[in-house]
């Protein structure tokens, strides 16, 4: 990985509040998504897919120009990235895939989209029907399923990815079973746990 | 809805055509075509008002 070494820490709360405030419709995927779910493993950084209207790239572009967001380019440092002449507006990310960014709240990393096992685009809005909506510190944001992560995570097949899984998997497991005997033993608890956990059903 | 490159190990930016931003020529370049497009875009909104 290239994670400039210069540059601030990941500040998962900040990013996603200003992500929030600025109207950017977002799914949170990847290891940040993973730890909302329950997984122990950290995260440097910050994935999330976006809806690819215009709109709501400009909207996007405003949340990077207020965490004044900088490309991560392999060989240059942070300082160095600062010094492009980049302009961050929706005209400049209507061209990018996939965007890697330090930010002033960490390193922060935009897709159009997520692959499924076989590689496979998922869109904006098939992510967000599967997604579980969290209670963040003054903010929802939506979150990606286990499934969609795993999925993602296979495809990928990164070493991060691969230690990542064995755990993910461990989760959506844990999850299937729990739901499976709530809803057999009475459904209306099943639906005051995932309030417990601040998932909107 | 286009589709993106998965991914890659050293997590560099991926443009939609495939092209890599992994090093200061490359993001140069890039620059300049998009400053193309945003002037195609203001001629293409003075025209239409």
């Amino acid at each position: 990985m290239t994670l400039p070494t210069s540059g601030p820490p990941l500040d998962l709360n900040r990013l996603l509040e200003v992500l929030t405030r600025n109207d950017v419709d977002f799914v949170v995927v990847g290891g940040s998504a993973a730890g909302f779910l329950g997984a122990s493993r950290l995260t440097e950084d910050a994935d999330c897919v976006v809806r690819r209207e215009r709109a709501n790239l400009e909207r996007l572009a405003s949340a990077l120009r207020e965490l004044h967001a900088r490309l991560r380019v392999a060989r240059m440092t942070d300082e160095e990235a600062k010094a492009l002449p980049v302009k961050v507006d929706g005209t400049m990310l209507e061209t990018t895939g996939n965007s890697t960014w330090t930010t002033d709240a960490g390193p922060f990393n935009v897709s159009a989209d997520l692959k499924d096992f076989e590689g496979r685009s998922v869109p904006f809005e098939e992510l967000l029907s599967r997604s579980i909506a969290v209670h963040g510190d003054g903010f929802v944001v939506h979150v990606a399923s286990a499934d969609d992560i795993i999925a993602a995570k296979t495809f990928a097949n990164r070493d991060k990815d691969r230690e990542a899984l064995p755990e993910l998997i461990d989760i959506r497991e844990r999850e299937r079973s729990l739901r499976t005997e709530q809803s057999q033993l009475d459904p209306e608890a099943e639906i005051n746990r995932n309030r417990d956990f601040g998932i909107e059903m | 809805m286009r589709s993106a490159e998965p991914p890659t190990e050293d997590d560099v930016t991926v443009l939609l055509d495939g092209r890599r931003l992994d090093s200061r020529e490359s993001v140069e370049a890039w620059l300049q075509e998009v400053e193309a497009i945003r002037v195609l875009e203001a001629a293409t909104r003075d025209a239409t008002h």
